[in-house]
């Protein structure tokens, strides 16, 4: 006993050097400051207040729904006789609400994204490129506008939809999308790339032989499909999906723009936004920390899945050819008047956001007028233009300490066998599933309780530095990450021959372990900073602190919520999506075609 | 341990690429501090703090310019085109004032922001939030000559309202900038889908004839704004209550949530009666005319009688740090700055009609016709004393019994609204419903355990508490609420629905 603990004392002090210590430390107090001890008394302030009168409040909890979920009415609009159907979902209260939306759309974006993998992974046909590409299009956040778009294409009115079944087609029917079922319709959309993606990467891993064995068993078809292929893709698979359901739960967007304040996320959005005279309801801490119990559940489920040391596992294979078959002439049919179709209507709203920017109007269904002033306007306006320079600012300085804090706690997690690593690596992998809300929350109390009146008041000061502080804590997974798998491509050796050879920690840090990993930290930290600029939750609701003004604080995308609600402003909202549309193909190339890295679709 | 894999043997290289990413940390880094603390400090570097009784041109010499601060409930485009025009003026020279700088915030935080010591001028926002701040002490009276001066061009009262706050010292607190009237604005290519007539009065409003496109076509015609989020309709509401009494106000107040959607903010609606997601919004003045520009569908209505006019006040607050610069402005906004209400695309009512006589103003033929058909309204007596007593307890209680459980009152009113237009019940049946419905609720007051009624008198008794105890608050929405959702489950079960 007593040499076995000398003999772990004494490896421990093996890695205990001062900076492997100093890299230990740092991202742990920081992560401990700026997400834990935000969180504890988001919790801390709820257990001042009963839940029980949120839970017998039925606007948050009800077991009985309201509201028909389709409406179907015969009458004449516009001097026709016409259908109309609309779909708008029913209401179980706020929270029931948020989770059963949750599931609707795990489930619907799971459907679309596993038929959208399989297709993709199976079969070769002429065209695939162009479907893949759009089968992505809706991960390119551009936030508020994409839902928008969703909007206008679902109204029953003047809807692109049923402008195109009644007007065009000349049938008696309108057809429309709006409330509760707006609101699942526009975070399927968006969010089935998540699944599709995560899923395709496990089947194309998928070892043939094993299907192959299937087959010469005699299974085949969708039995082959069921029993062999889909749980082999299982870890894809539960990994996409349970980040659907936790970005729907967070999910604000897509509930502002509808106007439908019956989410969770909508809540605590609008208490935060009426926080008078710098109190916010408690009710929201309240609310905030069910959502953040719930996101934490389902990110402990899939925790195998997204955990560093795990991930690198996951990410391993593809060394065979994987099986690829011709498609007979019936399935191409299918493709092109099925798959073809529906991908390009799920990226019709990244495409919608790209018309609305260069139109002069769209009111009706169609958009009239070709214009360069919408986009030009991000350059003249200067509450735009320092909406820009503002996230630009931010994300850079966010981006600094992240590539501190990745790197530091990337490495420790790899190298250093001491207890405790495991801890630090869901620290550092858990921003991934707190919702932006949450965090928000908890640092309007803990910056506007501890930090009263100084510096770093967010109501004195305006919110610059909790902004950097909540990006830099949110965007770290993606270079954590990157880094991460860098890491585990270099053996461990070459960083004892530089112990051996007597040089220390640190330039063996400096001159053997960065360079190496060079490439996986460029390309982890360029995701990190797109996925800086286009971040919404935070923004939002701490980015409005400040106000508004010509020398204000806050970021695009708290200008864009902003100018979607005035006279013009969704043209402008929908130049800066064109803005962060660019800025996320320019980091798609670089990190897939210049360094070669697979880049992590994640993020909201 | 062998040889190293060739690919690892270029250390130059490598040691270049490190030192490379560590030049760019360290850039990043420090280019994201150096910004970091511009954009935290940059809030009063330039000026030393002047002191406010010497009365000396340009705050304590012309060394250095004086920048003020204006917080507002403005649009942007106003305070950005105010810029743009008063650092250019006679005033700004005078006072030496090299900028202004504007921020928009939620009146919410114009306290905590008044008393940081940030701010210099408040600007807009409606007499509300500006009677909220005088009588919590964040205003200063108007003390330089030139401010007074300009204070005078500004009619006392237009149409029996009073354009000044004169506080018991006979000094004046704030001056009205600019006058609103209160109103809706109609889409008629939507009224005409709907089949709707238009709108006069707000009681029109509250018809079950507004209500039709709920049954017909599952949609609501009519968009309000929730009052706890918005002066302009706090103001509208209590327009009503005034006009038809406490009993009958409530009735067209409810029966408006009834046949609306419950925006947000007042700017919510204005942009849903443009887009068409509804038929008629209810809107301040300058929203409708903006409407009008950019949707020719749409008009803006004033109902006769039943409106007033609003002065939106501009103000020096108390603890400014530049009170003669900010009075500078004050008085530049309501002299020679009254040119941007007529902007094209900001379309507002001037406080001071001498505006009208300078040679931009000749342009504005038609905002002049405006400004005096609003003075010709037939405005209705309004006393703000009275609204001022419950203003919270009234926002509040809207919120809880009308907004938030809104969906159970449609559910009742679309049930009994079916029956009604189906004749399976008569109109008095129906207008007995209705009283059922829209009448102030029973409910038990959390501090006493009484069962009371929502009366105007215990509106204005509760007034007090209802703003200092939050616990109290929190207690008594969480009573309304409960008490409306019963109301209107009771009766759409009694309408079998």
């Amino acid at each position: 006993m007593g040499g076995s603990a000398a003999s772990k004392l004494r490896k421990l002090s093996f890695y205990l050097d001062p900076v492997l210590i100093a890299q230990l430390l740092l991202p742990t107090t920081i992560l401990f400051l700026f997400l834990v001890a935000p969180l504890l008394l988001v919790a801390y302030v709820a257990g001042q207040y009963s839940i029980f009168d949120v839970l017998s409040d039925p606007t948050y909890f009800s077991l009985r729904p309201r509201g028909q979920p389709v409406l179907i009415l015969r009458t004449s609009f516009r001097g026709r006789e016409v259908t109309i159907i609309k779909v708008v979902g029913v209401s179980f209260g706020a929270v029931i609400n948020s989770l059963i939306n949750a599931v609707i759309v795990t489930a619907g974006a799971t459907v679309l994204g596993v038929a959208v993998a399989f297709v993709f992974a199976r079969y070769e046909f002429p065209g695939k490129t162009v479907l893949r590409i759009l089968a992505t299009m809706p991960l390119l956040l551009t936030p508020f506008i994409n839902v928008f778009v969703i909007r206008k294409l679902f109204d029953w009115r003047d809807g692109i939809i049923s402008w195109f079944v009644c007007d065009v087609l000349g049938l008696p029917l309108r057809l429309g999308v709006d409330s509760i079922a707006g609101v699942a319709v526009a975070q399927i959309m968006t969010f089935f790339p998540l699944v599709y993606l995560n899923v395709y990467s496990s089947m194309v891993n998928i070892d043939p032989s094993l299907e192959e064995q299937a087959e010469n068993l005699g299974a085949k078809g969708f039995r082959l499909f069921r029993t062999v292929t889909l749980p082999l893709s299982l870890p894809g698979l539960a990994a996409g999906s349970a980040l659907v359901f936790i970005f729907s739960l967070e999910d604000v967007a897509a509930p502002i723009v509808f106007n439908e304040k019956r989410f969770i996320s909508y809540q605590v959005f609008s208490k935060f936004i009426e926080a008078t005279t710098g109190q916010l309801s408690p009710v929201a801490a309240i609310l905030a920390l069910i959502l953040l119990l719930l996101a934490l559940t389902i990110f402990a489920s899939i925790r195998r899945y997204v955990m560093l040391r795990q991930y690198a596992m996951l990410s391993r294979g593809g060394r065979w050819k994987p099986r690829m078959r011709k498609l007979s002439a019936k399935g191409l049919l299918a493709i092109y008047l099925v798959l073809a179709p529906l991908l390009v209507f799920l990226a019709f709203p990244q495409l919608g956001v790209i018309i609305y920017a260069f139109s002069e109007r769209w009111t009706g269904p169609l958009p009239q007028g070709f214009t360069l002033k919408n986009l030009w306007s991000i350059v003249e306006d200067p509450l735009v233009s320092r909406a820009v320079i503002n996230s630009l600012t931010y994300s850079l300085s966010a981006l600094a300490l992240i590539i501190l804090l990745g790197i530091s706690a990337s490495y420790v997690i790899a190298r250093a066998r001491v207890p405790g690593v495991d801890l630090l690596d869901l620290l550092v992998t858990s921003p991934v599933a707190i919702p932006g809300l949450v965090i928000a929350v908890g640092y309007f109390y803990f910056f506007t309780t501890f930090f009263r009146g100084t510096p770093l008041d967010p109501i004195v000061s305006g919110p610059s530095l909790l902004l950097v502080l909540a990006y830099s804590v949110r965007r770290l997974p993606f270079t954590a990450r990157a880094v991460f798998a860098g890491l585990q491509q270099v053996h461990i050796a070459l960083e004892e021959a530089s112990l051996n050879l007597g040089a220390g920690r640190l330039r063996t840090l400096v001159n053997i372990v960065i360079p190496l990993i060079s490439l996986n930290l460029l390309s982890g930290a360029l995701v990190s900073f797109v996925y800086c600029m286009s971040e919404t939750s935070t923004s939002i609701t701490l980015g409005g602190l400040g106000g508004v003004g010509e020398s204000h604080q806050a970021p695009i995308t708290f200008i864009m919520l902003d100018y979607l609600n005035r006279v013009g402003g969704p043209h402008i909202v929908a130049s800066l999506g064109v803005l962060l549309i660019s800025l996320q193909l320019l980091v798609i190339t670089l990190v897939n075609v210049v360094f070669k890295q697979r880049y992590a679709y994640v993020g909201v | 341990m062998g040889a190293p894999p060739s690919n690892y043997t270029m250390r130059p290289v490598n040691r270049a690429i490190s030192s490379v990413v560590l030049i760019l940390i360290i850039v990043i880094g420090v280019i994201a501090g150096v910004s970091i603390y511009m954009l935290i400090s940059q809030k009063p570097p330039t000026q030393q703090p002047s002191k406010p009784s010497q009365p000396s041109a340009g705050e304590g010499g012309a060394a250095k310019g004086v920048v003020i601060s204006i917080i507002s409930r403005h649009p942007t485009d106003i305070l950005v085109k105010a810029r743009e025009m008063f650092l250019k003026s006679e005033l700004a020279r005078k006072y030496n004032i090299t900028d202004i700088k504007t921020i928009v915030i939620p009146p919410g935080l114009w306290e905590r922001y008044i008393t940081s010591g940030q701010a210099d001028v408040a600007w807009g926002g409606g007499p509300t939030l500006f009677d909220f701040l005088y009588t919590r002490g964040l205003l200063a009276p108007l003390t330089l000559p030139e401010a007074l001066e300009a204070a005078a061009q500004v009619p006392d009262e237009i149409a029996g309202v009073p354009m000044k706050r004169v506080g018991e010292d006979g000094k004046i607190y704030w001056v009205a900038a600019a006058i609103s009237s209160f109103g809706f604005t109609v889409n008629h290519e939507r009224l005409r889908d709907y089949n709707l007539t238009v709108p006069h009065s707000w009681r029109d409003l509250a018809s079950p004839e507004l209500g039709r496109p709920l049954i017909v076509y599952g949609e609501a015609a009519l968009g309000i704004a929730d009052p706890t989020q918005s002066t302009s309709n706090t103001r509208m509401y209590e327009i009503i209550l005034q006009r038809y009494g406490w009993r009958d106000g409530w009735k067209i107040l409810t029966l408006m949530a009834a046949n609306a959607v419950v925006y947000s903010a007042s700017g919510d609606v204005r942009d849903a009666v443009i887009r068409g997601d509804i038929a008629v919004g209810i809107t301040i003045d300058f929203y409708g005319y903006t409407a009008m520009m950019v949707n020719p569908s749409c008009e803006y209505i004033i109902p006769k009688g039943e409106s007033i006019v609003n002065g939106d006040p501009i103000a020096l607050v108390n603890g400014s740090k530049h009170p003669e610069a900010a009075q500078a402005f004050i008085a530049w906004v309501l002299t020679e700055g009254q040119k941007v209400w007529l902007d094209p695309e900001i379309n507002r009512l001037p406080a001071n009609p001498s505006v009208f006589d300078t040679p931009e103003g000749r342009n504005r033929s038609d905002l002049r016709k405006a400004y005096e058909l609003t003075l010709k309204t037939r405005a209705m007596k309004f006393n703000d004393t009275l609204a001022l007593l419950y203003e919270q307890v009234m926002q509040w209680y809207f919120r809880a019994t009308l907004v938030e459980v809104n969906d159970y009152l449609k559910a009742a009113w679309k049930a009994l609204l079916a029956k009604y237009f189906s004749g399976a019940i008569s109109s008095e049946e129906f207008n007995k419903y209705v009283e059922e419905l829209t009448a102030p609720l029973n409910f038990t007051d959390p501090s006493t355990g009484e069962e009371v009624t929502f009366t105007e008198d215990y509106a204005i008794s509760i007034c007090q508490k209802f703003v200092s105890d939050a616990s109290f608050r929190d207690a008594l929405i969480t009573a309304w609420k409960k008490a409306a959702i019963g109301k209107y489950e009771r009766m759409l079960e009694e309408l079998g629905g």
